[in-house]
């Protein structure tokens, strides 16, 4: 919206125009009513205090996220997998978002249980995907007990969306029985911020 | 015998300076628009400040002379506004500060402080937006582009296209024996492999053969990428690396290192992987297949994508990617070169290409980028047009399906399109080089300004339609005679919507500055004049508010009370203004409003119908809109004479009807709003015989001038002999 400058004038005696005094007035009302942008607003004229909760975002928390919607520590067996990534159901949200930023964020932690075979080296990793495309997505950990934090912040366009968590370990040894408890990981967070244009 | 008799003329015509002039015309209209409501000439403008709210002329324009470029970058859908333009500046004295405005709270941020100060008769800065970046060009500076989303970053302006090209990357030796010279080992591939996480088919990594005594050979190149995606010029070729591959079981005594180079592939280690210029975002490897024997070589020396290094830091690379799985082949040498337009005076976008000129070095080349690649230029894209006469190239103008390239006497047309361009001569004996004035006028084409007048180019090539060219200026060309055309080029014009007239400033009368203002206006089809507007630069923002910069700006600093003190950026608006006199409140020195602006309109001169037979012009009714209390007063004149009589002032008011309210008058809370209502006014003229007859209005009090009419006698009276 560009500035508003003289559109009308009252001089003196001249004619109490009516028109030149709407036209005058209306130039200012209009901004008021439509036109109100960061040209025509004063520095630090909105604040927060000025912002309704919620305006300009929303957010989606999804917590307590653990392999299969389990309670409790459950570790994953090789009955139930053996390799690849696996869409775990409970990050899986879909939701109506609005046209602007989406921050995804996730963590959890993780643990193997140390019955492998020696030598073996095992590693996890995890990715968020947005309508199926990876957004994020963390290298190998090769460590039996760490955390995991991812954090993407891409653009989105309006209308419903979907956001996942996929996980994906070792898949089994040769020597490795199938009811051996492998994997576990839990607490995980699932944090998306919708941030408006 | 005396008749009586009455002219009356309504729905007024504009300036005409032309003998006879057209009936309803006007011998002179300054300062006055066309009133949207009624049709009539309206006196009701002014121009006042940019920063409207500024008390003072001060910051940010206070040390600023005249501006010499300016132009509105409309985006976000108009919330965001760049107000670009170059002044020059009391502090550094022919150099110009670019810069934009900020509105809150009002001041500039300057994007280049020391760009260079054109001459009288060169142009100024041409500003060209090409998606969500503008580029700049002045024929001086290195044409530069500017994206607003790097307004945090220490250098906002880069430069347009490549001007460096990489170095070649540089391969370590491969070695076989175990040598290691100078610390520069190699790697080799031990196994096949399994690309992680595909379809699972093996793939032979690695360069060279794997038979022994294989002779193998490559080279690379690099190229760098923009933050545009355009892609640079690429590098000269790597020097050529060749090793043999080591035989089994070669004769002797093999040493471990030895056995395991024995038929093995390569990765080879390339260092000197040169970052690239600000704004470089990746670079490019390219490298032959394996060229084989240099004695017996039957492989083309063709470079295929290796891989693309996502970053502007790594300096090396380890290329073990084997000739089955190059990817596409590298563009030609030719398809992006060094920029090769550094001194480009202007540009304009057709296509999605950009189009710039060769510069003051080249001024008859026009050069054109790729298509949607600004900064890739190949080394065959540009035109010469030096071989027709019409002079250098002297501006662009999309229209339509063309662009139109003016020349100093001549406009040649580009057509084409997808990168596959023709030039072609459109008019011989018209062109221009004031590159500002030339606007695409909706209902009328596009209009520019040139030595000998002002023409208008309609219509088009495509459908059956028919490219023309007009001269519309045939009714001021007394005034067009008046210009100083060695100046022409910084001659400035533009378009508003929302006063619906295209606006012209350039020099008059020697002065080498623009001075004095053409309006052409469009509902009418008629002109008119602007004089005391000091509009040195004039475009229009998304608003259609007419903005300009000022022509000369001010000399004396701190001003001189009671003089006129202005500089930097004005709106041409309805404010009863000249713009702004230097006064004192307090301490300080504000800028107060200056007095309104004279608006003057003098009828044609009318011999009534037979210039031969004396007249006596009894009574002239002006048909006005009523204003109030303020007054007007009426200049007569006869027979082409520069001296008149002047009738007492009438108020706008209806003369046998008691007086609408007025300002300062009115009571608050018992005078009613009133309505401008048509009227006569009546003014009784002293003056004795004549041939022809004319009136002049001239005031600074708001009117609007529907038309007039002439009560008149005439007798038997006729022109005296011919003196002898």
């Amino acid at each position: 919206m560009t500035y508003k400058w003289t559109e009308g004038s009252q001089r003196t005696n001249a004619l109490l125009d009516s028109d030149e005094v709407n036209r005058e007035y209306n130039n200012y009302k209009n901004v008021l009513n439509g036109g109100i942008d960061r040209e025509n607003i004063p520095l630090n004229a909105v604040t927060d205090l000025h912002l309704k909760s919620q305006a300009f975002w929303s957010y989606d928390l999804t917590r307590g996220i653990q392999p299969g919607l389990s309670t409790g520590v459950t570790h994953i067996t090789y009955h139930t997998y053996h390799g690849g990534w696996r869409t775990d159901p409970a990050s899986a949200r879909t939701l109506t978002l609005r046209e602007g930023m989406l921050h995804v964020d996730f963590s959890c932690w993780f643990q193997f249980v140390q019955l492998h075979p020696a030598n073996e080296q095992r590693w996890c990793r995890f990715q968020l995907l947005l309508d199926n495309s990876v957004i994020a997505r963390t290298g190998k950990d090769y460590s039996y007990v760490g955390n995991v934090n991812l954090s993407a912040c891409v653009p989105v366009a309006g209308g419903a969306h979907t956001v996942d968590m996929q996980w994906q370990f070792t898949p089994p040894a040769v020597a490795t029985a199938a009811s051996t408890d492998a994997f576990f990981f839990s607490g995980g967070q699932l944090l998306i911020n919708n941030r408006y244009r | 015998v005396q008749t009586s008799s009455k002219r009356k003329f309504v729905n007024l015509l504009g300036l005409e300076e032309r003998l006879p002039q057209r009936e309803g015309s006007a011998t002179d209209i300054v300062n006055m628009t066309v009133d949207e409501r009624t049709g009539g000439w309206d006196s009701r403008l002014g121009y006042e400040k940019f920063f409207s709210s500024k008390l003072s002329y001060g910051l940010p324009f206070e040390n600023d002379y005249r501006t010499h470029s300016l132009f509105v970058w409309s985006t976000h859908g108009g919330a965001r506004q760049y107000y670009l333009h170059e002044a020059e500046s009391r502090l550094s004295l022919n150099q110009l500060d670019l810069r934009f405005t900020i509105g809150n709270p009002p001041q500039t941020h300057s994007l280049q402080a020391d760009r260079q100060k054109p001459t009288a008769n060169q142009p100024a800065t041409s500003y060209v937006p090409v998606g969500r970046q503008i580029v700049l060009l002045n024929g001086y500076d290195m044409p530069a582009r500017w994206d607003t989303r790097l307004k945090s970053t220490t250098v906002e302006l880069q430069p347009l296209g490549w001007h460096r090209q990489p170095s070649p990357p540089r391969p370590w030796g491969v070695d076989t024996i175990g040598a290691q010279g100078s610390l520069e080992t190699n790697m080799i591939v031990l196994t096949d492999y399994v690309p992680d996480g595909t379809d699972g088919v093996t793939r032979n990594a690695g360069l060279g053969g794997i038979e022994g005594d294989d002779e193998n050979a490559y080279r690379w190149k690099v190229s760098w990428i923009n933050e545009n995606g355009s892609e640079g010029p690429m590098s000269a070729a790597s020097q050529e690396l060749t090793w043999t591959t080591l035989k089994s079981h070669p004769a002797g005594s093999p040493t471990t290192y030895q056995t395991l180079h024995e038929d093995k592939r390569h990765a080879i280690y390339l260092e000197n992987i040169s970052a690239g210029p600000l704004g470089t975002v990746a670079r490019k490897i390219y490298r032959t297949k394996n060229l084989g024997s240099a004695t017996e070589r039957t492989v083309s020396e063709l470079y295929y994508h290796v891989r693309t290094l996502k970053n502007n830091t790594d300096t090396s690379f380890i290329d073990y990617v084997p000739d089955s799985t190059l990817g596409d082949q590298a563009p030609g040498d030719d398809e992006s070169i060094l920029m090769p337009a550094t001194g480009a005076r202007f540009g304009a976008v057709f296509r999605n290409v950009l189009f710039i000129d060769g510069g003051y070095t080249e001024p008859s080349k026009i050069y054109y980028s790729a298509v949607g690649h600004p900064d890739t230029f190949a080394a065959l894209n540009f035109f010469d047009v030096s071989n027709r006469t019409g002079g250098e190239v002297t501006a662009f103008h999309s229209f339509y399906n063309q662009l139109l390239v003016f020349r100093e006497n001549a406009i040649d047309m580009v057509r084409g399109g997808t990168g596959s361009f023709e030039l072609s001569p459109f008019v011989q004996g018209i062109g221009t080089n004031a590159l500002d004035t030339v606007t695409t006028v909706p209902g009328v084409g596009v209009m520019f300004l040139t030595k000998d007048g002002v023409y208008v180019i309609k219509g088009g090539l495509d459908g059956g339609a028919v490219m023309g060219i007009e001269k519309m200026s045939a009714p001021i060309l007394r005034t067009i005679k008046r210009m100083n055309p060695d100046v022409l080029v910084r001659a400035t014009a533009t378009y508003s919507h929302k006063w619906r007239e295209w606006h012209c400033y350039f020099a008059v009368d020697g002065v080498d500055f623009p001075n004095f203002g053409i309006v052409y206006h469009v509902d009418k089809g008629e002109w008119s004049t602007r004089e005391d507007f000091p509009v040195g630069v004039i475009d229009t923002d998304l608003g259609g508010n007419l903005i300009f910069g000022h022509n000369q700006g001010d000399t004396s600093n701190p001003g001189v009370l009671g003089d006129q003190y202005e500089a930097g950026l004005f709106v041409i608006t309805r404010k009863p203004s000249g713009g702004h006199v230097v006064s004192a409140v307090g301490q300080d020195q504000v800028a107060s409003d200056a007095g309104p602006m004279t608006s003057t309109y003098q009828s044609a001169w009318d011999d009534y119908g037979y210039p031969d037979q004396k007249k006596y012009v009894k009574y002239v009714y002006l048909y006005v809109m009523t204003k109030g209390d303020p007054s007007i007063s009426l200049t007569s004149f006869k027979d082409f004479s520069t001296s008149g009589d002047t009738s007492a002032a009438v108020r706008m008011q209806r003369a046998e009807y008691p007086d609408q309210e007025v300002f300062d008058k009115a009571v608050w809370n018992t005078a009613k709003w009133e309505n401008s209502l048509y009227t006569e006014l009546r003014y009784a003229i002293p003056q004795g015989a004549c041939s022809q007859f004319s009136f002049e209005i001239s005031s600074t009090n708001d009117f609007i001038l529907l038309g007039y009419a002439m009560e008149f006698v005439s007798n038997n009276t006729r022109t005296s002999k011919g003196k002898t």
